[in-house]
């Protein structure tokens, strides 16, 4: 069995060591690129969104460098997310791939279905060593995270730009090679300081801006053409609704890790948004409310086109965000999206969002 | 008498043999949006966002134009209406929408919410509350409402879009066989979105076949036969349909119509396409309108298809296009 799944972030480092741990043999996809997209494009139904497009690019790379097994998380609606999986293995099929999908979730045919599931995978590791393989995963996607959270603060005001990225590049190279909690957590801690003491320069006009939206747009810096990066170049400290340890604690574990949770930020949305429609589309209006009451600059939402909770949670904020004057800008991706177009529109409004602060800051004195 | 008005959209498409006799009998009036028209259509896309699909700015506009025809308007929070199944996030986001977008207007949103089965129990409980009438008089309402529902049927003479005051036109041509029409009903059956596509198809001869006249259990047992349970309840009749059709001797073709942007259809608009070119046997035309689509393109697509049909039946024409041979072949990706 040669294990592989979608690229989502860093999700592949998580991935890859809870696998390896309990003895398979994982092939990690290529780095996403252009020809990625153009292969997931090429055979994807047109009106599938971005991230179907890249995963099954993933899929079909992975296959040129042998694997034979497909992991991937499901769902039942009503985002058609839960439907991927089968879409994916028709088109695979049809193009005669011969893959196994394992589709992991808890759906109509109940736990049974997938404890077997999960027996397959397990290739005979007992319960003690998944449980340590599950341990091991949480702390690299934890370490990453934080991490992350500094080059977020940091990239906005070094004095060398792109220094805080390559430490951070470093970091998860250095953190996929490690083989237990005492290492991954002294090679956060030096990367942490690295970071935190990188040379800053002097400019005075940094402004915060929160990025929400769907999951995988904002955790995969391709899908969303780099965007924090851009924003970092522009002198902007970001912050995201969504991360990936905060992803599985809220689906693996219910929230009760001690960990970001959604939990705070679908109670926000509620006098808006009452209930759950799918995706993240509470997690994106509560959270945008969360960073205004936390005075944040602005807020970006991204998500693929024609992702239908996000244009649910799309028509819903600018009724908070008129009210409260919060600045806030949707932005749509697909595989024709461009990066120059992208940045246009990040500029337009960072000059926008620091205007606003210059006449509130004249207005308040 | 409370006027209650239910805008002509979406799930009315469904129900309109069930939501209006369950608040006629509980004695509120009850008054139904017009038939789409352009000014409804404009007034919808102005209400929404660009991105949203078309049924859900049609339907901002059908609440639009009962703002000043009711006293309270139903834009009920559909969540689910079979065991297992939901709806689209869209209508599930629908009346918190609506209720932003129409501040000033009442509106009455129960949620349905049939997931684990049973009956729409808050339904039941919010309409007793709005009418004044007693949960049992409601409880009873819904029986009697349900079980006329329940017998309500449909034929290729009778669909549901000849129910709501569609007149009919008869044909000056032969019989030439049936075709379906798959497609969400919001879509099919308004006549404004499909720009008459039943009167068209009619006129040219076609009997129209929907999956509303394909019988029940026939189609809960198609729609059965997949992997992985689709969790749509439109999704699940469409793919169904699309297996019993293909079992059928005497059907032409099928045509399947979506809106631009429905993320729902653009996974089972692919699967449709993939079990009809893996059977290799019947004609498939698919098309796709929004608020920008031209009659005349509409028209030249269906008569292009109709004629190929004719064709076939004289001529020995292959079965599937080189098209839909690379789109749908096991030849390899690279």
């Amino acid at each position: 069995m040669k294990i592989t799944f979608p690229h989502m972030g860093n999700l592949s480092i998580v991935a890859r060591v809870l696998f390896e741990s309990i003895g398979q043999t994982v092939i990690v996809p290529p780095p996403i690129t252009k020809r990625t997209l153009q292969i997931g494009s090429k055979y994807s139904p047109e009106g599938a969104c971005l991230p179907f497009k890249i995963n099954l690019g993933n899929f079909i790379e992975s296959a040129e460098l042998g694997a034979d097994t497909i992991v991937l998380t499901g769902g039942c609606g009503p985002c058609r997310f839960g439907y991927y999986g089968e879409v994916h293995r028709e088109i695979l099929r049809d193009l005669g791939y011969n893959f196994e999908m394992v589709v992991l979730e808890v759906n109509e045919k109940g736990l049974r279905d997938f404890n077997e599931k999960v027996k397959f995978l397990a290739n005979g590791a007992s319960y003690l060593e998944i449980a340590k393989a599950l341990r091991l995963a949480w702390h690299k996607a934890k370490a990453l995270d934080t991490l992350e959270e500094a080059v977020q603060q940091v990239r906005a005001c070094e004095a060398l730009i792109g220094t805080c990225d390559k430490l951070f590049s470093s970091a998860c190279k250095r953190i996929d090679e490690a083989k237990n909690i005492l290492e991954i957590n002294a090679i956060m801690e030096t990367f942490l300081s690295k970071i935190r003491s990188t040379d800053r320069s002097l400019r005075r006009d940094i402004i915060r801006i929160a990025i929400v939206g769907e999951i995988y747009t904002i955790l995969e810096p391709f899908a969303s053409l780099n965007m924090e990066k851009h924003l970092g170049k522009m002198g902007v400290q970001t912050i995201r609704s969504l991360y990936l340890s905060q992803w599985a604690n809220d689906h693996m574990f219910k929230g009760l890790l001690r960990a970001r949770s959604s939990k705070k930020a679908i109670a926000k949305a509620v006098p808006f948004l009452s209930d759950f429609v799918g995706g993240h589309a509470m997690e994106t209006v509560g959270s945008a409310i969360l960073f205004s009451e936390c005075d944040y600059d602005g807020v970006i939402q991204v998500a693929p086109l024609t992702c239908m909770p996000e244009i649910v949670a799309q028509s819903i904020i600018p009724y908070y965000a008129s009210k409260h004057h919060l600045p806030f800008m949707t932005i749509y991706v697909d595989e024709q999206s461009g990066e120059a177009g992208l940045i246009t529109r990040l500029e337009a409004f960072c000059d926008l969002v620091r205007q606003k602060k210059k006449s509130s800051l004249k207005e308040s004195v | 008498m409370l006027r209650i008005g239910i805008p002509r959209g979406f799930y009315y498409y469904r129900y309109f043999n069930l939501w209006p006799n369950f608040f006629y009998e509980l004695g509120a009036e009850v008054v139904i949006s017009p038939p789409t028209n352009k000014l409804i259509i404009n007034d919808g896309i102005n209400l929404a966002v660009d991105e949203m699909c078309l049924p859900f700015k049609v339907y901002l506009g059908h609440i639009n134009a009962l703002k000043k025809e009711s006293d309270v308007i139903f834009v009920p929070r559909i969540v689910s209406v079979e065991k297992n199944c939901y709806t689209c996030p869209k209508v599930l986001g629908l009346p918190d929408i609506a209720k932003l977008v129409f501040n000033k207007i009442k509106l009455f949103t129960p949620t349905i919410n049939q997931y684990k089965g049973g009956e729409p129990e808050e339904l039941l409980k919010e309409t007793a509350k709005l009418l004044n009438v007693s949960q049992r008089k409601t409880k009873k309402a819904w029986c009697n409402s349900m079980h006329k529902y329940a017998t309500q049927e449909f034929s290729t003479e009778f669909l549901p879009a000849d129910y709501l005051g569609h007149v009919k036109v008869s044909s000056p041509l032969k019989p030439r066989g049936k075709l379906a029409l798959l497609g969400h009903g919001y879509n099919i059956f308004d006549s404004y979105i499909t720009m008459s596509l039943i009167d068209k198809l009619r006129i040219l001869g076609y009997e129209v076949l929907t999956s509303e006249i394909i019988p029940h259990n026939d189609l809960e047992k198609a729609s059965g036969d997949l992997p992985k349970q689709m969790f749509w309840t439109v999704g699940k009749e469409l793919l169904g349909a699309t297996k019993w059709l293909l079992e059928q001797k005497d059907i032409a073709g099928i045509i399947y119509l979506t809106c631009f942007g429905c993320g729902a259809d653009a996974m089972i608009s692919d699967l449709v396409n993939r079990f009809v070119a893996r059977q290799g046997k019947l004609p498939l035309l698919n098309l796709t309108v929004d608020e920008h689509t031209g009659e005349a393109g509409l028209i030249t697509r269906i008569e292009a298809f109709t004629d190929m049909l004719a064709r076939r039946k004289t001529e020995s024409e292959d079965n599937l296009p080189a098209y839909g041979e690379f789109e749908y072949s096991s030849q390899g990706a690279l």
